[in-house]
């Protein structure tokens, strides 16, 4: 399949026509409870884990990780929700080591992988979170929903070491390709040497 | 015939934009012309838009962040600009004086005049390192610690470029300003 | 569009071609940086491009991890350096906003001038090396000619000239004096003018059409999916300003208008549209400035802020820049040094379109497409 300047159609991208949401539809922004509620009606009630309170700052629906595709997809193709722009995935590492009492009290062995979402036509912003093992990081790719997906889950192998199941391209982007660990996580040694050259520190 | 008209529209149309991209140029180089004074960076209009660096010189604003100074006199060793220091390039050692060492130094006049307890012993800045931020000098409470208009001061060595505010010499000369 | 592929495969029917792969950068003046694009290409077409970032990767993240709050702006500032302040205003709203804090109407006044005037600048240097990629020289030093206008009042108000480190976590860390005001008026009745040259000189030239119009167009949908924001997404024709449709810092008491991609020349979506939204920004842009310095409230240019803030929580949050919106996701954890810090940066992610968009495109056509969507590798890297 190729258009008249030998463009071939991309092959990695599941879906091609996103919904582009005219600005006429009626506006009705939803809380972080709102999804969470959808969700569970849709999913069943063990998807959500919880919906996190912060004191300051953004509600987070934290969700089974298992189930993440499909709760993209739902959130993305809903009429409610309409979220068509993936903003950023993010990774945070949360380890024991944290010496400060908020981190103390997150102080599960976890890596928590941030979605931020955002719809065009209702002009919400939702947080999606999942939390996986920090041992073995997995997650299925969202490659196929957003293709923005893309190179942000390329920088959280890259930087944090979360491995996406289905991602066409698995690389490093930003450290080269023989770079050993994964720098943001928080018990990331600083190496001395690189390929034969001293690290100045 | 539409192909035929195309073909000569779009000779016209390239005659006339670069005509008139031309016509720019030349009033800007008109203008220039019988304004031959050096202006500063403000100036609006005519006038020709670049100096003879390093013949002529810019005036640059006062409130410049250039070279970091730090007025010894003034330095109570509260550390605060190297702990602030986001690039780690400000070194200070002090200590307690003895009695003997108590010469019956104050504070500046601008901040209290305070007896002066602590004895400089060291105080390092390393300007191949520092990131002109502006952030030391903010902290300072006796504003002892200043950025300078100063920019030439390029060196052979990165060594030469840690100023030891407390021992000048020829190869460390006490900066201007 | 003329099949080009069907006319080169009829005239050398019989003769064997090979993909020739081309290694562009990262030392190449188009490509703004050290970016490196390795290209497969079959004679003049594009079959594939790879972009090949982290050349200029810094640690910013890291960074921040190890330093407290305020020496974190400093290296938010050298993500982007030729919009350096927008960069910082996105991180110190984060903090105020896990802060709690209000802020005194000159302040957002002040960001609100400060950052118009850095979209400007930004622009500006868009525009004019893009004048420079498609091979015209002049329109280049006529942009830094004015640029260096702004970063003179820059200069004045905070010191630096690219990387100031003006924004604090509530205001801004020196007042607007009353001379630097008159400048900043004077500017303002000084540059439409300079705009006008400049659409005479570069815009409606029409070799610099022929160069960027029906080139490297990017489809409305393609761009929402690929999460693309600011002057190339409303080059697409989507209506999404964020300071229109989520204002922050008192932009919903300023009157602007969204520039859009209208298809004056080419179609929606393609290079040249995206430079003429920029063009057309620095004109909206100019109507702020006026509006704002006009009617500039008294009062204190930054609130009481903690010396070193210890906020909790964790905040995504985003601002528009002039190369589209920058998000910072902040956990802080109450201690003095942030938990974590990411930026998401808009340059990072429309880099990544090169491989789709540059497929079946001529060769010097890719020097006209990474132009148009004017990267910053310093952002795209961090």
């Amino acid at each position: 399949m190729s258009d008249s300047i030998g463009r071939t159609a991309p092959r990695t991208f599941v879906n091609t026509a996103i919904h582009q949401v005219p600005k006429s539809v009626e506006a009705s922004p939803k809380t972080a409870q709102n999804v969470a509620d959808a969700l569970k009606a849709k999913f069943g009630a063990e998807t959500v884990k919880a919906v996190e309170d912060q004191q300051a700052g953004d509600h987070f629906v934290i969700v089974d990780s298992a189930k993440i595709s499909e709760i993209l997809l739902f959130l993305r193709d809903d009429s409610a929700f309409y979220c068509s722009n993936l903003q950023v995935i993010s990774a945070v590492d949360f380890t024991p080591k944290g010496e400060n009492e908020e981190t103390q009290r997150k102080a599960f062995d976890t890596i928590e992988l941030l979605y931020a979402l955002q719809s065009y036509a209702h002009k919400h912003e939702i947080r999606i979170k999942v939390r996986l093992d920090r041992a073995a990081p997995r997650v299925a790719s969202a490659t196929g929903i957003f293709r923005s997906a893309n190179w942000y889950e390329r920088e959280c192998y890259d930087l944090l070491g979360v491995h996406f199941e289905g991602h066409p391209n698995h690389k490093r982007i930003l450290l080269p390709p023989d770079w050993i660990g994964h720098p943001l996580r928080k018990d990331y040694e600083f190496p001395e040497e690189y390929n034969g050259m001293k690290v100045p520190l | 015939m539409s192909a035929f008209k195309e073909y000569f529209q779009n000779i016209n149309d390239a005659v006339v934009s670069t005509y008139k991209g031309m016509m720019v140029t030349l009033r800007a180089f008109l203008k220039t012309q019988g304004f031959r004074k050096v202006k500063n960076g403000y100036d609006y209009g005519a006038g020709p838009v670049t100096i003879s660096y390093p013949e002529v010189k810019d005036d640059i604003p006062l409130s410049s962040r250039n070279r970091l100074f730090m007025h010894q006199e003034g330095c109570i060793s509260c550390n605060q600009c190297a702990v602030i220091c986001p690039v780690e390039c400000i070194t200070i050692e002090s200590r307690k004086k003895t009695v003997e060492e108590d010469d019956g130094s104050k504070t500046p006049a601008h901040f209290g005049s305070k007896p002066l307890k602590l004895k400089l012993l060291r105080f390092d800045i390393d300007e191949a390192l520092c990131c002109f931020c502006g952030l030391c000098t903010e902290v300072c409470p006796t504003e002892c610690l200043v950025h300078t208009p100063e920019y030439e001061y390029s060196k052979y060595d990165r060594d030469n470029l840690i100023y030891d505010y407390l021992n000048f010499s020829d190869e460390n000369p006490l900066p201007e300003g | 569009m003329k099949d080009f592929t069907q006319e080169l495969n009829e005239e050398t029917i019989g003769l064997q071609t090979e993909e020739l792969t081309i290694n562009m950068g990262p030392q190449h003046p188009s490509t703004h940086g050290v970016l490196r694009v390795v290209v497969k290409s079959d004679g003049e077409i594009i079959r594939a491009a790879y972009p090949d970032i982290g050349y200029l990767h810094r640690c910013f993240e890291k960074h921040t991890e190890r330093r407290e709050y305020i020496q974190g702006i400093p290296f938010t500032s050298r993500m982007d350096y030729v919009a350096a302040m927008s960069q910082e205003l996105g991180y110190v709203l984060a903090i105020e906003k896990l802060l709690g804090l209000e802020i005194p109407e000159r302040a957002q006044a002040i960001r609100v001038v400060i950052s118009e005037l850095q979209r400007i600048a930004s622009h500006l240097l868009s525009v004019g090396t893009y004048g420079l990629d498609m091979g015209g020289f002049t329109p280049f030093l006529y942009a830094f000619r004015d640029r260096e206008k702004i970063l003179r009042i820059f200069e004045e108000i905070c010191g630096a000239r690219l990387l100031y480190n003006y924004m604090r976590p509530g205001g801004v860390s020196r007042d607007l004096t009353p001379g630097v005001i008159d400048k900043i008026k004077d500017f303002t009745k000084y540059f439409p003018s300079q705009l006008d040259e400049m659409n005479d000189l570069l815009t409606n030239n029409s070799i610099f059409i022929s160069r960027t119009a029906h080139i490297g167009v990017i489809t409305a949908d393609q761009a929402i999916s690929y999460g693309l924001s600011g002057p190339n997404l409303r080059g697409s024709g989507f209506n999404w300003d964020l300071r229109k449709d989520n204002p922050y810092s008192g932009y919903e008491k300023y009157d602007f208008d969204v520039c859009l991609g209208l298809a004056e020349k080419g179609e929606i979506g393609d290079c040249w549209n995206r430079y003429y939204v920029r063009v057309k920004e620095m004109y909206e842009s100019i109507k702020i400035i006026t509006q704002v310095v006009e009617s500039l409230p008294a009062g204190e240019h930054t609130a009481k802020a903690p010396k070193s803030p210890k906020p909790v929580g964790e905040i995504y949050m985003e601002t528009e820049c002039p190369r589209g919106t920058l998000g910072y996701h902040i956990v802080a954890d109450g201690g003095k040094k942030p938990w974590r810090v990411k930026a998401k940066s808009p340059c990072f992610i429309v880099t990544s379109t090169m491989d789709e968009m540059c497929r079946g495109m001529m060769l010097a056509d890719v020097v006209a497409y990474l132009g148009s969507i004017d990267i910053v590798l310093g952002e795209v890297d961090r």
